[in-house]
């Protein structure tokens, strides 16, 4: 399975979003197998037609790809869905020989892991008409606990996404897909929903203080304003 | 009463002018005001995810290009439709990059909504949302898929009411009307 591995991050933060964190430390659990995925940025990969064009060309090699992609308005981000599109093009217009393995991890900032259920369906119908194999899909909420911080440095707080993680990895060994242990502890949260909710509004305090915000939180600048075309 | 048509369609064709035409016919007849933006001819870059629309500027994205002036618009607008083909069961990423772009009208903190988590409103008022989705050929899964989303999308956006139908592209006039009426009647706006 060695270079076979094909992992996409949807996040648009590059190396500092959660999404990213989640495959970085798959591929630490991996490590230890000696195997490595490698690791692509959806939104870079749109930008750069050369990089796009040689992924797109090793996806019928792969035998598992992962996609790790944030929850935006109930579902994926725009360029993770004009990604995922391409990808369909350039399978629909050829002959593949392949079906590889796909695993969709869907991450959110709302507390209820469920919450990314829809984008995972939405994967799940993207792995089936391309012609992957749909291996399971991971919906993970509490997202904003993890905040792009690398998941062997998140101590508590990344406790159970390590979990997920090492879960999976396990998984990926064995050749299987996403298993029923690895949804079980998705689903736990960490800390209770009032409390991350309560942490949560200091966080979005904290950070409008730092751009002098901290009493503009709740502008209303389109209430009267028409902008103009 | 406002209606604002977000057109997700990437390219145009006479089809889809007949459907936006018959819509603007339904509208008329409510003696209501309609507003149509071809997003494809916008301007737009894809959310970042820095979420300075909640905390460097407040209610705006930082981003100035097309997607702010069409935010002002979404909020001052009664009845919001998605008129977009489907890619895999969601919205074509045109629209949904205008959706993404649209979080700065939602306010960071959370509040519960039917038992869920969700982020609290910014505005005393939001639209409804109507969802008219143009596809080749029935499916099932991706009809269903796309009416879940215009109903979790109405939970966030804390709209009074939503309405999806889904339109194909082998229907005649009547037909079209047909469905794009019910969809009006099922918002329940007055």
């Amino acid at each position: 399975m060695k270079n076979k591995l094909l992992f996409l991050s949807g996040s648009p933060k590059g190396t500092k979003g959660t999404s990213y964190a989640f495959l970085e430390y798959l591929n630490t659990k991996l490590a230890e197998h000696n195997l490595t995925g490698k690791i692509v940025m959806l939104h870079r990969l749109l930008r750069e037609s050369e990089e796009l064009d040689e992924v797109l060309a090793s996806i019928d090699e792969m035998e598992y790809i992962i996609i790790s992609a944030p929850l935006y308005v109930d579902t994926l981000p725009a360029h993770v869905l004009e990604a995922i599109s391409q990808i369909a093009n350039y399978r629909k217009a050829g002959t593949y020989k392949r079906s590889p393995k796909f695993i969709g991890i869907v991450n959110s900032g709302f507390p209820e892991a469920h919450q990314n259920d829809l984008a995972l369906n939405i994967l799940k119908r993207f792995a089936v008409e391309v012609g992957f194999e749909w291996m399971g899909g991971i919906p993970f909420g509490g997202g904003a606990m993890i905040g792009g911080t690398p998941l062997d440095k998140a101590g508590g707080r990344g406790r159970f996404a390590r979990l997920v993680i090492e879960s999976l990895a396990k998984s990926l060994i064995d050749g299987t897909g996403v298993s029923e242990e690895t949804i079980e502890i998705a689903n736990k949260k960490v800390i209770p929903t009032w409390l991350y909710v309560r942490m949560s509004k200091m966080g979005w305090k904290k950070w409008a203080k730092s751009y002098g915000m901290e009493k503009n939180l709740d502008a209303q600048p389109y209430k009267t304003k028409i902008l103009i075309d | 009463m406002k209606l604002l048509v977000l057109d997700g369609n990437p390219e145009d064709n006479e089809y889809i002018q007949r459907i936006l035409c018959i819509l603007e016919t339904a509208v008329q007849s409510r003696a209501w005001n309609l507003e149509i933006i071809p997003l494809r001819e916008n301007t737009m870059a894809y959310c970042r995810g820095c979420f300075g629309c909640w905390t460097q500027s407040p209610g705006e994205c930082v981003i100035k290009d097309d997607a702010p002036i069409i935010d002002a618009k979404i909020i001052q607008s009664d009845v919001v439709v998605y008129f977009t083909p489907l890619t895999f069961g969601a919205y074509s990423p045109l629209l949904k990059n205008q959706l993404d772009r649209s979080i700065c009208l939602v306010h960071p903190y959370f509040t519960r909504v039917h038992g869920e988590i969700h982020h609290k409103k910014r505005y005393s008022k939001y639209p409804s949302i109507l969802g008219i989705a143009l596809l080749d050929q029935a499916d099932n899964e991706i009809e269903s898929l796309f009416h879940r989303n215009i109903q979790r999308n109405a939970i966030n956006l804390h709209s009074p009411s939503f309405a999806s139908e889904i339109v194909y592209y082998d229907q005649s006039d009547s037909e079209i009307s047909a469905t794009i009426d019910a969809g009006l009647a099922n918002l329940e706006v007055v």
